[in-house]
């Protein structure tokens, strides 16, 4: 997957991610992420995926990353700002 | 039989703290007393039967600095530690090359490692010198993988060293 298709892959899912409409694109960076295979916050085993790690921001400095599995171009991460 | 596993030995270490903390009582600091053994540390050094008596003479040994360590609860590795006694009177008597050295000699960065910078800064209004890598993978960063070294600039010696670095593995693990 190439960067134009991880944005475009982000784009699509952007809203059902929870990204406000009025957030922009800012970055899109590919790179090695650790995912759990259980619940957040629950000890569990975890395994390295290739994604392409794509930034929505704010006005207000919020952000929100998706990050898009390189493989399958499903988003298995949203991370938000505090 | 080691000394630290001599019954006799313990009994005298536990007078031998008795009687500090009664001179301190005696001398109007009864609360610090508390924490006397926070502050030093009894060794036992020699050991010595004679006349029907037995003589045991420790190494008395005060606290200079704390001291961390961060182990990986997995397996038990080192994740850190940090030193600050060899941290204090720093200065910027080394070059940042020479830093860099001393920084790169202690932690040792693995072929994928990507020095993302090394600098002095301001801690605290003091200089100390900084040195962190990065981990990628044929140039593609591994989230929150690095290391990151302290180095006293004037001494010349690494008083913390932090590392968290793991091999790439896309299948499930427990790490």
């Amino acid at each position: 997957m190439d960067e134009p298709a991880a944005r475009s892959a982000a784009e699509g899912a952007k809203a059902a991610a929870g990204v406000p409409a009025d957030y922009r694109f800012e970055s899109a960076q590919r790179r090695f992420i650790e995912l759990a295979e259980g619940s957040a916050g629950a000890p569990s085993r975890v395994r390295d995926c290739l994604a392409w790690v794509v930034r929505y921001s704010g006005e207000m400095g919020g952000w929100r990353d998706l990050a898009i599995e390189d493989a399958t171009g499903k988003v298995v991460r949203v991370q938000r700002s505090k | 039989m080691a000394l630290e596993d001599d019954p006799r030995v313990s009994k005298a270490e536990e007078l031998l703290w008795d009687h500090y903390r009664r001179a301190m009582e005696r001398a109007g600091q009864g609360e610090q007393a508390l924490y006397l053994k926070q502050h030093a540390k009894a060794r036992p050094a020699t050991l010595k039967e004679e006349g029907g008596l037995t003589t045991i003479r420790f190494d008395m040994h005060l606290r200079a600095s704390d001291y961390s360590v961060k182990l990986n609860a997995q397996d038990g590795g080192l994740a850190g530690w940090q030193f600050p006694l060899l941290g204090e009177d720093p200065g910027r008597v080394l070059s940042s090359g020479d830093a860099l050295m001393v920084a790169q000699e202690a932690a040792k960065p693995p072929a994928d490692a990507v020095l993302a910078y090394s600098r002095y800064e301001e801690v605290a209004g003091r200089p100390v010198f900084v040195a962190r890598w990065h981990h990628a993978v044929k140039g593609v960063p591994v989230e929150r993988d690095y290391i990151h070294v302290l180095v006293n600039g004037k001494t010349g010696r690494v008083f913390g060293l932090y590392r968290k670095w793991h091999d790439v593995d896309p299948s499930f693990s427990e790490r």
